[in-house]
């Protein structure tokens, strides 16, 4: 599971039915600097740093994760697991996080 | 499996049913000099390992499913051992 950001939201028209009633959102990976400065927790708004480079996802979300919240995210075959059947789901939304507690080790 | 420091957890506000009563924490992969490697991600740990410890890290889905005893969750990191200070063969 990794964190990210919610940057964004997506809502479709014709879908696959596994969709239905679901929400998708688009989300920014946390970079490691931002574990320290999430501000985007507690309602503080977006987080004060630069978002991460690299590239966005579509999360799948069952959750109701609004954009600035800091959500956990599984990818991969585990993404498809909370359905039943085959999905076609890369990324899944498990946790809203409210608070994260990083303390990296100081070298 | 991969070697990884504790540094931290969370606190979710909502959560896939089967994460109710796990602790999450943070991982940081290692190399074995203790140098980090990467982006920290997100394990459930049942062992009770403390802040700055170094642990074992399972990407083993399957297992975790088993751990928690929901085949639908969507878990899959598992933090499966805590280590005792590492030997290496001297090079």
């Amino acid at each position: 599971m990794r964190l990210g950001t919610v940057i964004g939201r997506i809502t479709l028209t014709q879908k696959e039915p596994v969709y239905e009633g679901a929400c998708l959102l688009i989300v920014q990976p946390l970079s490691k600097a931002q574990f320290a400065h999430p501000g985007a927790i507690n309602g503080k708004g977006p987080t004060e740093l630069p978002l991460a480079k690299g590239s966005s996802l579509i999360v799948y979300d069952q959750l109701g994760a609004g954009e600035g919240s800091v959500i956990g995210f599984t990818e991969g075959a585990e993404a498809t697991q909370p359905f039943t059947g085959p999905a076609p789901v890369d990324a899944y939304a498990a946790c809203i996080v409210e608070r994260i507690n990083y303390e990296p080790l100081a070298k | 499996m991969n070697l990884a420091r504790i540094d931290g957890n969370i606190v979710t506000a909502a959560h896939h049913p089967s994460m109710e009563g796990y602790r999450t924490v943070i991982c940081q992969p290692i190399d074995a000099d203790g140098n980090d490697e990467g982006v920290p991600v997100l394990a459930v740990d049942c062992l009770g390992a403390g802040l700055h410890e170094r642990v074992i890290l399972s990407t083993d889905g399957s297992a975790t499913r088993e751990l928690v005893k929901d085949p639908k969750t969507p878990l899959r990191n598992l933090v499966v051992g805590i280590v005792d200070p590492i030997e290496r063969a001297k090079s």
